[in-house]
């Protein structure tokens, strides 16, 4: 047995060099590293849903701004030789009756549905959450008026209720905004409440209360920043909405006005003429179709990205 | 009675995929026989749930066997097909988790459930069934079990729910019983009655159990033998009474003298330095080596196996033999224990609070609005530098109270003072100045911390609001310091709380409130959801604030052994009303409250040799919505005298010294009850 007795320890159980024997110092390096867990950034790319959904936005958000110089043809330009001709390698998807490219159409009719949708989007949920927050924030009776207002607004569909907004305030791609964004407010609100509801009773509400904080300040510093993963899903739904109702906007005629191409009045102009030509309907209603599936997939992998963050962070 | 039911034999459980994957339970082997209790004791995340699943053949989502073998009576748990399992899980090992109410189906009788159990496995017709279930209710203790049969989990307290999960646990006789944590969101006194259970399981069949716990009393109060986890490794295993009276590993060691013992007076505590490790990034050499006072080199180099240590004992330690239990009692200020009575005059005042809520039944049930009394007239005194503890089992309006005081509700009735001055009872209308002098610290250091914010931040905003800092680099230099004084580096500034560990964020939520430079400190239940090994580390840190400062602390608590360490005045409430108060030394010796006596004799001691009176609560806690008309206490009361207590208030008894009895006893009676512990003085008392 090799002891070192000057350590004054009784002999461990069995025989060690010296070097082994001695004592260690406490409280060393104790793997003290902040966990680091993968950026919601990289999941959401580790997400094939999010990624495709996500490339494909990126594409028509990129087609909005740069469609129109890309395009083969001006969308404007008439062809009186070529009226109504079916999809050939000069003409990708034909046609309309007056000979212009419904190609280029489609493409430069991208801008008016991502700015609408984007901006639509965007204002509802900021509106929305903001009220929501505050809704549920101070529960009782202003919570209480704000979601039967809320309900009321619900009650509506969505395209009827921005109709009827629309019709007061005139067709414009401005007040289409506006409109959508309206109906989109308490539908956002509603989700972002029952959010406010269950972090108003977290002790660290109650912490800023019991500090005296004013109502503004617990709602954006001590609410908002907790709530901003709901406010993310919640928005990424928002645009495939926003596109499906500002097309029908301008399929009703509410919106965007001829001779400017837009999706939703390309398939109103050409659907009288569905059995004859129907390219004119199916280049716009296809690319519609991708955007909001594409819409969908990247609100679907958001959901599920986000949603894990906060299962993780319950966990711990 | 050495017949093996079950045998765990080097079991692996890795969770995860890839670089991901952690290994949570490190080669554990593990029998426990027949008509044998085992403990199973570790903190949070050491494995031993994922290891007590195996048993019943489980492994949690996400989980895998990677090594090792479970066996029941011999045959590989994981080798059998689905109805071999079937019929191990529903008739051979029966499992009890920590909450009841989950392990019921809410919208089936409990009846129903029970005799479902014994059609399946037993195949007893209904009839035969249901009456099987009344003799089950009967064997667990549970009054009226005709009448529960028919009722719905939901109508039962948490006391009951648990022991209709033992009695369906019991239908098929099991020959294995795994309790994990079946007490650990229960009242004392109810936890009581269930240990009780588990000691007549233990005496009256050959079942063999596993008892899961992180609580050392409750392992040192049913068990026969004990295996300690650290961190997916048993680091010891030994009977009983060996075990507690002689740890032979440094981290049992390191447990029992960090939890505070309600037997053993004025015992310092000595936190176990460090924190857990991190599942994934355990040390080489020995897991507990970073923690140990033990360690030499060879502890870092390699990890040692598990070492016989005399009979029937095992310790994962090359040092076993050098391992003490910390020495008690030659340092630390024990005359904080003591406790002064209120001589100058005090800090904070509350004089007959009450606090009222009435209970809505809606418009359409037709019932009155019934009125809950959380707080039914309390006044207590609370001088500079002391420490009030108010304890209580859940509900007791303890809660409601501590929200009064730092102005998060609005009591109905009743003044509170601060230093004199009238402290009014909404924040809005208190004064900066008076806002700044109370401040709380939270149970669950989880939700106590705003998760978007840093530590900077959170420590600094009290600076900026109440001392109206707004230079940065100052404010960051205050911050720094006060991280300081609560033993946190500046390297923590920068973090969010998912960063930090949960004694960290406790010490930031400690940290949040010194920022404000308060007079006073609520702490609400402030160390109830830390690992054992770090409690101590943050009752320690709010004492030593205590002598440096002068804080006057609010310590609201249910666990006595808790407060018996840290408090020099405690307040016990019941339904509302406080029907004891005095110093600390007075309130754990006769006389007592019989409420009081009866939550002394609950606590489970984390000593096997203490002798403690067995005296036992019948019934759930009137819901504070129904308190009993004479003595709130009346209807659970060992010691009822008879008619006066359900007719009279009791008055109040003075015993001196500030020591007050709300009972209908005389104090002679209460004094002759004689003590529930015998308290061994560990420490010389100055």
């Amino acid at each position: 047995m090799i002891v070192d007795a000057s350590q004054k320890r009784t002999a461990p159980a069995m025989a060690l060099p010296a070097r082994l024997a001695q004592p260690v110092p406490l409280g060393r390096d104790l793997d003290d590293t902040p966990r680091t867990r993968p950026s919601t950034w990289r999941r959401l790319l580790a997400t094939p849903t999010a990624t495709i959904g996500g490339v494909i936005l990126l594409a028509y958000v990129l087609l909005a701004a740069f469609g129109s110089s890309i395009a083969p043809y001006p969308p404007l330009e008439f062809h009186y030789q070529d009226t109504l001709q079916a999809p050939s390698a000069t003409y990708w998807f034909g046609t309309d009756q007056y000979g212009r490219d419904v190609f280029s159409r489609v493409l430069a009719g991208s801008r008016s549905i991502i700015v609408i949708a984007f901006s639509a989007m965007a204002l509802g949920v900021v509106a929305g959450a903001l009220i929501g927050l505050t809704a549920g924030y101070y529960g009782g009776k202003a919570d209480e008026a704000i979601m039967r207002i809320a309900d009321g607004m619900m009650s509506f569909p969505s395209l009827l209720l921005a109709l009827l907004i629309l019709t007061t305030l005139g067709p414009s791609i401005g007040n289409i905004v506006i409109g959508v964004a309206i109906t989109f407010v308490p539908r956002v609100a509603r989700i972002i409440r029952s959010v406010a509801l269950d972090l108003r009773t977290q002790p660290f509400v109650d912490a800023a209360r019991a500090r005296g904080e004013s109502t503004v300040y617990i709602v954006t510093r001590e609410l908002l920043p907790n709530a901003v993963p709901a406010i993310l899903v919640e928005s990424s739904i928002r645009v495939g909405y926003a596109i499906l109702i500002g097309a029908s906007l301008g399929f009703l005629g509410l919106g965007v006005q001829p001779p400017t191409p837009d999706w939703g009045l390309m398939i109103f102009e050409g659907r009288s003429m569905i059995q004859v030509a129907p390219w004119l309907v199916l280049g716009p209603a296809l690319a519609i179709s991708i955007l909001v599936i594409a819409a969908n997939l990247f609100a679907e992998g958001m959901t599920r990205v986000l949603d894990s963050t906060e299962r993780i962070e319950d966990a711990s | 009675m050495t017949e093996s039911v079950l045998d765990i034999r080097d079991l692996r459980i890795t969770y995860g995929q890839g670089a991901g994957q952690v290994e949570a339970v490190r080669g554990v082997s593990l029998g426990v026989n027949a008509g044998e209790v085992l403990g199973l004791v570790g903190e949070s995340s050491c494995g031993k749930t994922s290891l007590a699943f195996t048993a019943i053949g489980h492994v949690a989502a996400g989980g895998r066997i990677t090594g090792g073998q479970v066996l029941y009576r011999g045959r590989n748990i994981f080798a059998m097909s689905p109805a071999e399992l079937q019929r191990l899980r529903g008739r051979d090992v029966a499992m009890v988790y920590q909450n009841p109410m989950a392990s019921l189906n809410p919208s089936m009788r409990i009846g129903e459930q029970i005799a479902e159990i014994l059609r399946i496995h037993e195949h007893l017709r209904p009839a035969e069934a249901k009456r099987r279930a009344i003799q089950l209710l009967d064997q667990v203790h549970l009054p009226d079990a005709e009448t529960i049969v028919d009722r719905y989990a939901h109508q039962l307290s948490g006391g009951q729910q648990q022991r209709v999960v033992i009695a369906m646990g019991l239908a098929c006789s099991p020959s294995l019983l795994i309790l994990d944590e079946p007490t650990t969101g229960l009242d004392v006194t109810t936890e009581a009655t269930i240990l009780d259970l588990v000691a007549e399981l233990k005496a009256t069949s050959n079942t063999a159990i596993i008892y899961v716990s992180h609580n050392l009393g409750v392992i040192a109060r049913v068990c026969d033998r004990v295996a300690v986890m650290y961190a997916g490794q048993i680091t010891e295993e030994a009977p009983v009474r060996n075990l507690f009276a002689k740890p032979r590993h440094p981290y049992t060691a390191g447990l029992l003298g960090a939890v505070p013992n309600l037997g053993r007076e004025g015992q310092p505590l000595r936190p176990i330095p460090g924190h857990l490790p991190r599942a994934g990034s355990f040390p080489s050499g020995c897991t507990f080596a970073p923690r140990c006072q033990y360690a030499r080199d060879l502890c870092l180099h390699e990890m040692p196996p598990l070492l016989p240590a005399g009979e029937q004992r095992q310790s994962r330690c090359y040092f076993w033999r050098e391992v003490r239990l910390p020495a008690g009692g030659v340092e630390g200020d024990i005359a904080a224990a003591d406790g002064a009575p209120v001589s100058e005059t005090p800090v904070l005042e509350i004089d007959n609070l009450r606090k009222y809520y009435v209970e809505r039944k809606g418009i359409f049930s037709g019932r009155a609005n019934r009125v809950v009394k959380a707080v039914d007239g309390v006044s207590l005194e609370l001088g500079p530098g002391e420490t009030l503890a108010v304890v209580g089992e859940s509900g007791c309006g303890k809660s409601t109270l501590s929200s009064c005081v730092v102005g998060l509700q609005e009591p109905d009735e009743g003044e509170m003072r601060l230093s004199g001055a009238p402290l009014p009872a909404r924040t809005g209308d208190r004064p900066r100045d008076l806002r700044r002098q109370i401040q709380i610290v939270f149970q669950n250091p989880d939700t106590a911390l705003n998760p978007a914010q840093t530590v900077g931040e959170i420590v600094g905003r009290p600076l900026r609001l109440f001392q109206g800092l707004r230079d940065a680099r100052e404010l960051r230099e205050r911050v720094e310091r006060i991280l300081e004084s609560v033993n946190m580096d500046d390297s923590y500034l920068d973090r969010y709380p998912a960063q930090l560990s949960g004694g960290q964020k406790q010490r930031v939520g400690i940290a949040r409130a010194l920022a404000a430079d308060p007079s006073v400190i609520v702490c609400d239940e402030p160390v109830s959801a830390l690992d054992v090994s770090i409690q101590a580390t943050v009752l320690n840190l709010l004492r030593e604030l205590q002598e440096q400062r002068d804080y006057s602390y609010v310590f609201i608590s249910h666990d006595l052994s808790v407060v018996r360490y840290l408090a020099d005045r405690v307040a016990v409430m019941y339904l509302g009303q406080i029907m004891e108060t005095g110093t600390t030394k007075r309130i754990f010796a006769p006389p007592f409250h019989p409420y009081t006596e009866a939550l002394v004799s609950a606590v489970p001691l984390p000593d096997p040799t203490i002798p403690q009176e067995r005296i036992r609560l019948q019934g759930p806690v009137p819901g504070a919505g129904s308190i009993p008309a004479g003595c709130p206490f009346q209807t659970r009361c060992p010691r009822k005298i008879g008619a006066i207590c359900e007719q009279e208030a009791p008055p109040i008894r003075d015993a001196g010294d500030g020591h007050l009895i709300r009972c209908h006893h005389p104090l002679e009676d209460l004094a002759r009850f004689g003590p529930v512990i015998e308290l061994i003085p560990t420490a010389v008392a100055r």
